[in-house]
This record gives C-alpha cells, structure tokens and sequence, in this order.
C-alpha cells in the first residue's frame, strides 16, 4: 500500500488539546512522525515583562489547567529566592497539601484520558469522578476548583478552613480505596496490558538524552525526583518513595504514575498531620518597589515532570527581565516522533496519552 | 398457528368485512368485482407486507430498546446514570424519551456529503448496510410460529446475509475519500476475514449435534440439555468471534475513536449516521438473538413445566415463549455491554492473531472433540457420561490454557 500522512490533531478526538502530530503511515504501520505545536501559544513570558509580579502571579494559574498551583508554586518560589523571603513553615506545609492534592487530581485526568486512548470510556469517567473529590477539596480551601491563585509570594492567600483537614484526610481515604479498583480495571485486565506492555518504548539513554524529566524518565528506569534530588518546601521531612518502571512503555507509565497517586495520598496525609500553628504569610513582608538585580533557576517537581522557572530582575523596576518557563511536556513532545516508529495506528493515542501532554504549558 | 396464518386470517377479515360494509351500503357493480378479484389475486403478497413489516417494525423497537439498555446500563457501571429525559413528567429519570429525541435530531439535520466522495457508493453504502442486516431479521425466528418465514436452512442463511455488512462497511470507506474512512473501511476488510471463520466453524458443532440448519429445530433439540453445556468452546469462539462481527468494543476497530475520530462513519451525517447506528444495534440483536438459539435454549422456558389454575378460571403454564426468548437475548447483551464497560480496543495485529491463531484452532478442536465424542453416542445430550465429557474436557483444557500460557496475549 503505498503510504500517505495522516493528521492526529489538532482537532481530532485523540488528541489531549490543540496539537497536530502528523504521522506517515504504510498501511497501519508509523514510519515517521512529526510535532506540530503552537496553535494555544500566548506568549506568557513576554507579557511577564509587563507586568508586577502580583499582576502575573493569577496568570500562572493558566500556564497548565489540569495542575494549575504546581505552577503558581513554582514562580511564588521563584520569586521568593529572588526577594530572599522564606514563607513561614505552616505555609509551607499548606503548599505541599496543596500540590500534592493537584498531583493526585492530574494523574487521575491522565488515567482517565489513558483509558479512553484506548476505548477504556468507564476509566475517564471514574477518574474524572474522584478528581471531583479533590477539586472540591481545592473550592473549600481556595474558593475556587481549577483556577486556585493560591501561593502568595511569602507564604499562601489564606489559612486551612477549619473543616479542611478532616474533609482531606477522609478524601484519602477513599482514595485509597478506588486505586485497587483502577488496578483491577486497568492494571488486571488482559486487554489493558496487551494495549500498553512494549508500546511506546522509550530506552533509558534516549530518555535521558531527549531531556526527559518525571514519569516518563522514571517509567525508563531512573529513579529521578527533583523533590528528592534538591528538596524545596519540607519535602526532606515526609517519606516517600520515587517508582520505577524497567521498560519504559506503556505499562510502565501506567504504573509509575498510579504508585505516585498512592504516595501523593500518604504525602497529603503526613503534611497534615505534621502541620505546625503559626502564620502563614511570613509576617511584616512587603512585596519591594524594585526587584533586585539576580538571576534565579528554580526546579519543582509538576505532575508532568521537572518545571522550572528561570527568572531575572534587572534592580530598576518591579517587573521581571526575563521569564523563562521550562516545561516538561514540551520536551516529552518533541521527543515522540524518535520512538513512535514501528508502531501501530492503534497505538499512536496511547503513545501521545502516555506523554500526558498539557497544551496550556507547551505552548504558553 | 403461525405469524402468516394469523397475519392471513386478521387481513382477509379486515378487507372482507370493510367490503362487505362498502357492498351493504349499497356500492355494487364491476368496480367491486375487481377490487374483490384484484384482492383475490394480491392476498398472498399483501399478507407477506404485512407480516414483514410487523418484523421490521419488532427489529426496530428491539433497536431501540437495546440502545436504551445498553445507554443506562453502561452508565450505571461507570457511576453515572445516563439521559433522564422525560416528557411532561412521563417517564422521568428513565430517559425513555431521550432516543425519540435524538431520531428526530438525526433526521432533521444536515445531510452532507463530501465533494470528493463518490455520491452513489457513499450514499448506498448505509442503505446496504441497513438493508442486509434487516434482512436476517426474516429468518430469525422468536418462537415456533413467530417468524416472518420458517426456513429450512435458516442458519445458513442468516450466516450469509450477514456476513454481507463488513462489505458494506468497506465500500462506504472507500467511497467517503478520506483517510480515516478507509483505514476503517480496510480494518473492517480485514475483521470479516479473521473472525468469520471461527464463528462459522464454532456453528459447526452445534450444528452437527443438532442434526439441521433450521433454527426452530435446533431450539427443540435443547429441550433436555442446552448447548452451553454440550459445547462450551464453541460459545466462547462463538461470542468473541460474533463481538468482532458486530463491531462492538472491545473489537470495533473500523469505528475506533480514539485513532480514527469515528472510522468508516467519519462523513456521515444525519439520518445516513443513523442508519449505521441502526444497523449496529440490528446486528447485535441478530448476534445475541442466535446465539441464544444455539446455546440457550432458544424460547424454552429455562424453568420446568408447570400449571397454575387461575383463580377466575383457566390456567397459566408460564409466560409465552417470546417473552423467555426477549429476556435471554436481552440478558445475553447485558453481558455484551458489561464487556463493553471493562475492556479496550484491540489492536489490528492482535484481532488477526485472535482470530487465526487463538479462536480458530479452539473452533477446530471444538469440532474434532465433538465429532469424537459423536462417535460414543449419537446424540451427547442423552448419555451422561458423554454429555459429562463434552463440558469437562474443553473447560479443563481452555483453564490450562489460559492460566498456563495466557492464551488471548
């Protein structure tokens, strides 16, 4: 047969937002492949230079709509080293709630859409589901479900309700009784391996060499976790593990990310009961007229894989230099068209799932 | 009694009585004779109408029915429930409504077809589609006399008509020029040659023991044991195999959304979208509906004979036999939507390696363990230890296998 290309996007049911990946296939078979983004560019880090940082700081909110706080976290700790201000502990603890409550609710958008890539439709609808259980958690906490504009620079917006941790402890809870039931649906079904197991193989050299970062570099094999690497916040005083995967496939990627749900909800529990008293905005702190002149690298952990923020006060005005957003997706994007080849048209949804591409911060 | 005779009897009375009431009120002369002599001359065809549109008419509330249960029930196994729409507070909470809704939304919209198809094919495609799969609803019986016509070789021809609709499903690919259709059109192509002679052949051995292609006496031939028993394997290729023919997940590959948007059905709209989805609950219908003939029994009661005198006289000795028929196909494609909510798609290459390396040598071996078995006692239904044989060796041997080798990876 001979062979022709063939648009997944970017307006295609398979697709996990507004991207185009064009593949030639013969028959069913990819040949190659090629990464068309930039059609949700809005030029995020020019319109930082423009603005004050407490003028940006709901925009980050918008760089990623399934873990919105991860980012706004991130550029609040930015900033911080920037001002040299620490939050104070109790806000620090809130934070860790708070992103590890938005990695849980992530994983389970990424579950679902995993799922239904491959006709799987009860998965999206189960996780979807008990995402509603976390994003009322968020409306309770911060008012609001998806756009939180939690993190202040300084420590967080406000203090936990007073219901707040009973409610989080028992979402926890039924947490952990739904992961068995996602194993049972996905991880003990036959079809769900044979979709996934050597699919999408990514080998640990080309991971690395292809500037892989999070679950995808971890389901390759590297026990990388910038939370344990070079910890922020108080995560050098919560225990948790980092999975692995071995192959770097599909299964592999299911895995790694279900383990972290499960470790995300013993983070959550830990955080809150280890929570001090005290202030959560770090007490006489005032955002300064002119930003020092500094150029700050801040890594953080997203549910995507290793955001960073690279960000420069030029000490004359109170808006940054430069913005530059390091976004994990992007890279894991770019990387698909060096190990799709071979595989099946069937398989291509499965293999751009397993990225979880989030559009928003791909192309800012 | 059966349907003709019935459907005969109700005819002639109504058009005899509405022309006896023409000629007594005082209308006669040639014109009455012909119409009584043209009557004459078109009983036979005008009965057939009738009757075969009473069938279409039972297959399309079968249609609607299913998608209804199919609707709510895969819902409640995803935690929803589904379209709750009533009218004027008639069946709220059911959403009894919601398909006459959406009949009248697919008939009302647009109906376009792309510039670069090919107009003809693409618009005849459905209509074979629909057509075919209406067509062996005529053999279907749903009890001795409820049939549109008691074919001795109705089996056969089911099988045949059938198998027509993956063609259908090809052309209509092929002709919508585009990429997505066609690659549905081809999965479709290559579907109907992995799966259909494993379905054929898992026929075979019910067949053998049944001694005849007529479904009513295939149905009778279970009255003391249902095939189930006698022939476990050939219902598990026969229900694989017929998920695959039927186009339903985990095997609807030529419609799969998540790769092909909607496959083959991409560039229909309005009601030629709707005669697809039509076919495809028709087709599952005829799917579950011989399944449950070969295997369970048909229209006999699952439960023994018995007589009840009613209190105001007369007796009841259980429901009619299309009502058990209606509530095993039914139930037969509950198990097919509880598939439908626990699985994925497989992929192309894993349905051809299903077909021909897993559901094929089942079939063969179904059929060689009953054609050895034949060879003890005619008839394996009335020899216990025979009949015993027939449903311990092949479970045995299926559990091994799959727990040995994982046999469907």
């Amino acid at each position: 047969m001979t062979q022709m290309w063939i648009n997944m996007g970017p307006q295609h049911p398979s697709t996990h937002g507004l991207w185009d990946l064009l593949v030639r296939v013969d028959g069913e078979t990819i040949m190659e492949a090629q990464t068309k983004i930039g059609y949700l560019h809005r030029g995020v880090e020019k319109i930082a230079e423009n603005r004050t940082i407490e003028k940006f700081l709901p925009l980050n909110d918008r760089l990623c709509y399934v873990a919105n706080s991860s980012w706004t976290t991130l550029f609040t700790m930015a900033v911080e080293d920037l001002l040299e201000v620490t939050p104070p502990e109790r806000a620090q603890y809130i934070r860790v709630v708070v992103l590890e409550l938005q990695r849980i609710a992530s994983h389970l958008v990424w579950l679902g859409a995993y799922g239904a890539d491959m006709g799987l439709l009860t998965m999206i609808l189960w996780g979807w589901r008990d995402r509603e259980i976390i994003l009322d958690l968020f409306s309770l906490l911060t008012g609001a479900r998806i756009m939180h504009n939690f993190p202040r620079v300084g420590g967080v917006r406000n203090d936990l309700p007073p219901t707040f941790k009973d409610r989080a402890l028992k979402a926890m809870d039924y947490m952990d009784q739904r992961i068995p039931e996602y194993e049972d649906l996905c991880g003990r079904s036959e079809l769900f391996a044979m979709r996934t197991r050597g699919i999408g193989v990514l080998p640990l050299e080309k991971a690395i060499s292809l500037g892989c970062t999070g679950p995808m570099l971890r389901a390759s094999g590297l026990e990388q976790d910038v939370r344990k690497e070079e910890p922020y916040l108080v995560y050098d005083r919560l225990d948790f593990n980092v999975p692995t995967g071995q192959n770097g496939d599909g299964w592999d990627r299911y895995t790694v990310r279900l383990e972290e749900i499960r470790q995300s909800a013993s983070l959550v529990r830990q955080a809150l009961n280890n929570m001090p008293e005290g202030d959560v905005m770090a007490p006489g702190f005032k955002m300064p007229k002119v930003l020092p002149a500094k150029t700050i690298y801040r890594r953080a952990e997203d549910p995507r894989g290793e955001g960073a923020i690279y960000l420069v006060g030029d000490g004359k005005t109170n808006r940054p230099y430069r913005l530059k957003i390091r976004s994990p997706t992007y890279v894991h994007l770019l990387a698909i068209p060096f190990y799709i080849k071979g595989a099946r048209m069937s398989d291509v949804p499965v293999i751009m799932g397993g990225a979880d591409p989030c559009m928003a911060e791909v192309d800012r | 009694m059966d349907l003709y005779s019935t459907m005969h009897g109700l005819v002639s009375w109504l058009v005899n009585g509405i022309l006896g009431l023409l000629e007594g009120a005082g209308m006669r002369g040639p014109v009455m004779q012909l119409v009584r002599w043209m009557y004459g001359a078109l009983e036979h065809a005008i009965t057939v109408a009738v009757v075969v549109v009473l069938i279409l008419v039972i297959g399309l509330l079968m249609v609607i029915l299913m998608l209804w249960i199919e609707r709510k029930l895969i819902a409640r196994l995803a935690d929803r429930r589904a379209t709750m729409l009533g009218i004027m507070g008639i069946g709220k909470g059911t959403g009894a409504i919601q398909l006459f809704a959406d009949a009248i939304k697919l008939l009302l919209k647009e109906d376009t077809t792309p510039r670069k198809a090919d107009k003809y094919i693409f618009a005849v495609g459905p209509s074979i589609l629909v057509g075919s799969s209406l067509l062996v609803l005529v053999a279907v019986p749903m009890s001795d006399g409820f049939a549109a016509s008691d074919l001795k070789d109705g089996l056969l021809f089911a099988m045949a008509v059938f198998a027509f609709a993956p063609f259908a499903v090809f052309l209509s690919g092929w002709s919508a020029n585009n990429k997505y259709t066609l690659m549905g059109g081809m999965r479709s192509a290559t579907q109907m040659i992995s799966c259909e002679i494993p379905l054929l052949l898992s026929i075979a051995g019910v067949v053998m023991l049944a001694g005849s292609f007529r479904l009513a006496d295939i149905v009778h031939v279970q009255d003391r044991t249902w095939f189930i028993l006698l022939q476990p394997v050939a219902f598990v290729v026969y229900i694989v195999a017929m998920i695959s023919e039927i186009e339903r997940i985990p095997f609807d590959l030529p419609e799969a959304e998540a790769e092909l948007v909607e496959g083959w059905q991409t560039e229909y709209s309005g009601m030629k979208f709707a005669f697809a989805m039509m076919a495809g609950y028709i087709r599952g219908y005829i799917g579950c509906a011989i399944g449950v003939i070969l295997f369970f029994g048909g229209w006999s009661s699952p439960v023994p004979a018995y007589t009840v005198d009613l209190p105001w006289g007369g007796r009841f000795s259980g429901p009619v036999p299309e009502l058990w028929f209606l509530v095993k196909v039914l139930l037969l494609f509950m198990f097919l939507v509880w598939v439908r909510a626990g699985l994925g798609r497989v992929r192309v290459d894993q349905i051809v390696t299903i077909g021909w390396k897993r559901l094929l040598p089942l079939a063969m071996f179904n059929l060689a363990l009953t054609v050895a078995l034949m060879a003890f006692s005619d008839d394996i239904g009335t020899s216990p230890p025979v009949a015993g044989a027939a449903f311990v060796i092949p479970a045995a041997c299926l559990t091994a296998a799959f727990w040995r080798w994982g046999w469907f990876r």
